[in-house]
């Protein structure tokens, strides 16, 4: 079947909640004046839900709020309020203050009851309180307890209606909620299903253990009036109150680019034709101690020397304790900590689930908006008691910073043989766009570390695996040897680089040798070839000489012949001398 | 609002002081209408109770609930100088109404 997407759909106005993915499931929010019940079991988040639904979405947005609680103490719900730093009171235009009216509404634990009753007194007070400060949203906190408090199922159903009807009246969008555990919502006695009836949306919030870790989750069981996303989507109660995860951050339509940045080291830049691109999302794959926290060191150091903010992300590692390794090898990363272009982050694994933390992660990059984020591991996201569920969080969290335009440098815990044999059981390999895998080579009795890119999209590559050598001054890849068809690690490679050495010594010598034999031959020539001239010079002057005389010589000859011409009356001819030489040659 | 009082010779017992007692009702509702109805009944059957019976409209006196708290109609309020005592319902059980009152 085909459902028409849900943000398009106008029939129900929304009221945002203001929750983060919340809002994104349901095409906007909750139905405006309308009733959504919130139902869930013992601190599966039900009123953290109404209460931020009511301070985010309501007065946040000009609308003030009722908080009617049949449960906790105000003072408790100011409390928790006060937790997640929601204010409870906000100016709001022209000096009307918008604000959140808790109604105490607790049943007196001495009450006696005797016969039956109704609600009328409850909604008395709160048309007064909706009239006082005219208030647009209702919440019921643990609608339950009141309703627990009715005792049969006709008074029940009169006093719902009797609420629903009083919202409708005064045109509120309410929220209840109800420490039921719905489940499915099929399967409910009609006395348990009369309430999800009357509303026009159910939310059903759900605790799951697993393992250790508790999972969060919320489903939007029905929507009236409108196709909506009824998956059970994952949730968390962060600092700032639920986050839920909704498909919306998954979207592929992100920018790309062209530019590189650098990897921080700079032969693996050239191995890389220029970097990484920017924007794309880096994997860096190997055993433990392979230097891929070290990697991604130098690839935030570098971004942070070029003024970016970076997010660095680490699970089970404290910052110190990165800042401190990570100084022993020469990159120095407390300065910018303290200059704010660094942030560190740390999680832990066993605290929540892969699901927690990828909203947390998810929350730290909204919050800082960084240029480039590091996940050290990314395998922290995946690996869990239920890895086939996890798995797409990892994905779906390098897909939302690709989408902000970050950066991405993951790594990721694999064994060492070779990366391709390697089923990465999160398949973070396919969504990276460029894969390095860091291993081991055994060779000559000696562990050397080897890199190799593995693959990197759309750009050239150099296919060669490479030493990778830390020193107090930071990483750097080793000159290529190859032997063999091998390339040389280690003392290998130290070997070849002094047989190298010596060989550029011989040859150097060898060198020196023959260009001083060169130069010798070549001044003899010189001198051979000053003689030479000096010969040239002197046959010159020779010839010159012989020209001079032959020319004189002439010259009497044909003044004697024109004497002779001259006294037998003939004018000599012009040119006369060759006229008078052949005729000369004539005679 | 409607003040009634009830009781014999305070003479007789010296202890004896009236009872302050409030009732919240929402005109018209059934519950409210056979709560007053019975509030009185049980009043007037023992010749012994002085009461001094308030009763309050939730639709008329809406910040009078505010401040006691009501939540259902009806609620009867036993108000005592450092304690008030709650009941709510129609209070069709006489014999917990006035054990209720006199505690």
């Amino acid at each position: 079947m085909f459902y028409s997407k849900v943000a398009g759909d106008h029939r129900v106005e929304r009221a945002a909640t203001g929750i983060r993915g919340f809002d994104e499931i349901t095409g906007g929010g909750l139905p405006r004046s309308h009733v959504t019940l919130v139902a869930g079991g013992p601190g599966s988040g039900k009123t953290i839900f109404s209460v931020q639904s009511l301070v985010s979405g309501g007065i946040q947005h000009g609308e003030s709020g009722l908080l009617v609680t049949f449960e906790e103490s105000p003072e408790e719900l100011k409390q928790s309020a006060g937790n997640f730093g929601w204010p409870l009171s906000v100016a709001g235009g022209r000096r009307v203050r918008r604000k959140v009216v808790i109604h105490d509404a607790r049943p007196n634990s001495d009450m006696r009851q005797s016969g039956q009753f109704d609600l009328n007194g409850l909604l008395a007070g709160l048309t007064a309180q909706v009239e006082a400060h005219g208030i647009k949203r209702v919440v019921f906190d643990a609608i339950d307890v009141l309703l627990a408090f009715l005792e049969d199922e006709i008074a029940e159903r009169r006093e719902i209606y009797r609420l629903f009807d009083w919202l409708e009246r005064h045109r509120l969008t309410g929220v209840m909620t109800a420490k039921f555990d719905l489940g499915e919502l099929q399967h409910l006695t009609p006395r348990q299903s009369f309430l999800p009836y009357l509303s026009a949306c159910v939310v059903l919030l759900q605790n799951r253990l697993q393992g250790p870790t508790l999972q969060r989750s919320l489903r939007v069981a029905k929507y009236r009036g409108t196709s909506h996303s009824a998956n059970e989507h994952s949730m968390v109660i962060g600092p700032r109150g639920l986050e839920i995860s909704s498909d919306d951050t998954r979207r592929l339509d992100y920018r790309v680019s062209g530019k590189r940045v650098s990897s921080g080291v700079k032969r693996l830049d050239t191995m890389l034709g220029g970097g990484y691109y920017r924007g794309s999302s880096i994997l860096v794959s190997g055993s433990p101690g392979t230097t891929k926290t070290t990697l991604a060191g130098c690839f935030i150091a570098a971004a942070c020397r070029r003024g970016e903010r970076a997010l660095f992300v680490s699970f089970d590692e404290a910052p110190a304790q990165i800042v401190r390794n990570l100084s022993s090898v020469g990159i120095k990363l407390a300065g910018y900590v303290k200059s704010g272009h660094l942030h560190l982050r740390s999680l832990r694994t066993g605290s929540q689930g892969p699901d927690d933390s990828g909203i947390l992660v998810q929350r730290e990059i909204e919050a800082l908006r960084p240029q480039v984020l590091v996940i050290d591991p990314i395998s922290a996201l995946v690996d869990g008691p239920d890895a086939g569920q996890h798995r797409g969080i990892a994905q779906g969290l390098i897909a939302f910073a690709k989408s902000l335009g970050m950066t991405v440098f993951v790594t990721a815990l694999l064994g060492n043989s070779a990366p391709e044999e390697e089923t990465t059981r999160s398949n973070v390999s396919t969504i990276a766009d460029t894969w390095i895998h860091l291993s081991f080579r055994a060779l000559g009795g000696e562990r050397n570390r080897a890199l190799t890119i593995v693959k990197s999209r759309g750009m050239w590559h150099s296919n060669q695996v490479r030493e990778l050598t830390l020193s107090r001054h930071g990483v750097t890849l080793a000159d290529v040897y190859s032997a063999g068809g091998e390339v040389l690690l280690g003392t290998a490679r130290l070997e070849k680089e002094q047989k190298v050495a010596r060989a550029e010594q011989d040859r150097t010598a060898e060198f020196a040798r023959k260009r001083g034999e060169i130069g010798q031959n070549l001044r003899r020539l010189a001198v051979q070839l000053d003689e030479v001239r000096a010969d040239i010079t002197a046959r010159q002057a020779e010839l010159n000489q012989l020209d001079d005389e032959e020319g004189r010589g002439r010259g009497r000859r044909s003044a004697d012949l024109i004497q002779v011409l001259q006294s037998r009356g003939v004018e000599p001819a012009v040119p006369g001398g060759r006229r008078v030489e052949r005729k000369g040659g004539r005679r | 609002m409607i003040k009634q009082r009830h009781g014999r010779d305070p003479a007789q017992d010296s202890k004896a002081q009236s009872v302050r007692l409030r009732l919240y009702i929402a005109t018209g509702a059934p519950t409210s209408v056979a709560a007053l109805t019975n509030l009185r009944q049980a009043i007037a059957s023992d010749k012994e109770l002085q009461a001094n019976l308030e009763v309050v409209d939730v639709l008329q006196a809406p910040k009078r609930v505010l401040a006691d708290r009501i939540l259902v109609t009806p609620t009867l309020l036993r108000i005592c100088p450092d304690d008030v005592a709650m009941m709510i319902g129609d209070l069709r059980d006489r014999d917990a109404l006035l054990q209720f009152i006199q505690r």
